[in-house]
């Protein structure tokens, strides 16, 4: 009877311990998954998401010649450049934070559109600026990332 | 991203700004580019050629923008370049330097 009991002991035993090696595998495995993918975001798609931010930064500073006249296409590009915003942020890179922030100001920059109606004001455009800016330091940011595994092989 | 890397960007950046804005008065500059004047220094936009790295081709080279502010005598007081924004300020200065605004609104007036 105490080898019956000593037996369901051992068992007990040996699965929770089964148990906290198999969650320290799928954690390991979580964990090697997420930087692959990082990896991979950072080789593969960053330099074609830095090009497509550039363009779409240099875009909108053009359209901030006359804000007025291309709003709707200003609206757009921004769009494009919020899309690969989030890509950043996916990728949960260095980057990710400052993408984060941006897509912040960028909902910002909406909402007081909607506030300010058809014509722009002072602050949409002070807002619109700030934008470029921002987009401007990270892709700049996203390059030096992108030099870095460069380098890294 | 370093201090100073951030402090340039943001200049460019605001440079960007001012240009569009039609607040720095560009001109063509006699050695190439544009040249235009900001809180009363000059500065000069222009695309320099140099080796492309890594291309495998010997005398390869790809165009890159080169902003220098420019000392009393027309000598180059700094020099920035390999930021992002300069490629939007050469276009801009461009875009002012040749008047294409004014042209633009005459052929839409005629």
């Amino acid at each position: 009877m105490s080898g019956l009991a000593q037996l369901n002991d051992w068992v007990a035993v040996s699965a929770n311990w089964l148990g906290i090696i198999s969650l320290a595998v799928s954690t390991y495995a979580a964990v090697t998954i997420s930087r692959i993918r990082r990896d991979i975001v950072g080789r593969v798609t960053l330099p074609a998401i830095i090009s497509a931010l550039e363009d779409g930064n240099g875009q909108l500073s053009a359209m901030l010649k006359d804000f007025d006249a291309s709003h709707r296409s200003f609206e757009v590009t921004l769009s494009v450049c919020e899309a690969n915003l989030r890509t950043i942020v996916s990728s949960r890179s260095q980057a990710t934070p400052r993408a984060k922030s941006l897509i912040g100001d960028i909902a910002a920059f909406r909402k007081g559109r909607l506030s300010s109606g058809a014509q722009a004001t002072a602050l949409d455009i002070d807002r619109a600026w700030a934008i470029y800016g921002s987009l401007s330091g990270l892709v700049e940011e996203l390059k030096r990332i992108t030099h870095l595994h460069q380098v890294g092989g | 991203m370093d201090d100073y890397l951030g402090r340039q960007v943001e200049f460019v950046a605001k440079l960007v700004r001012l240009s569009q804005e039609g607040r720095i008065d560009w001109r063509l500059h006699e050695k190439g580019g544009f040249v235009g004047e900001v809180f009363g220094r000059e500065i000069r936009i222009f695309d320099s050629e140099k080796p492309a790295p890594g291309s495998g081709k010997v005398g390869t080279v790809r165009k890159a923008p080169v902003l220098e502010i420019l000392v009393g005598d027309g000598k180059v007081g700094h020099s920035i370049e390999s930021v992002t924004g300069l490629r939007d300020l050469l276009a801009s200065a461009g875009f002012r330097a040749a008047g294409i605004d004014n042209f633009m609104e005459q052929v839409l007036a005629s």
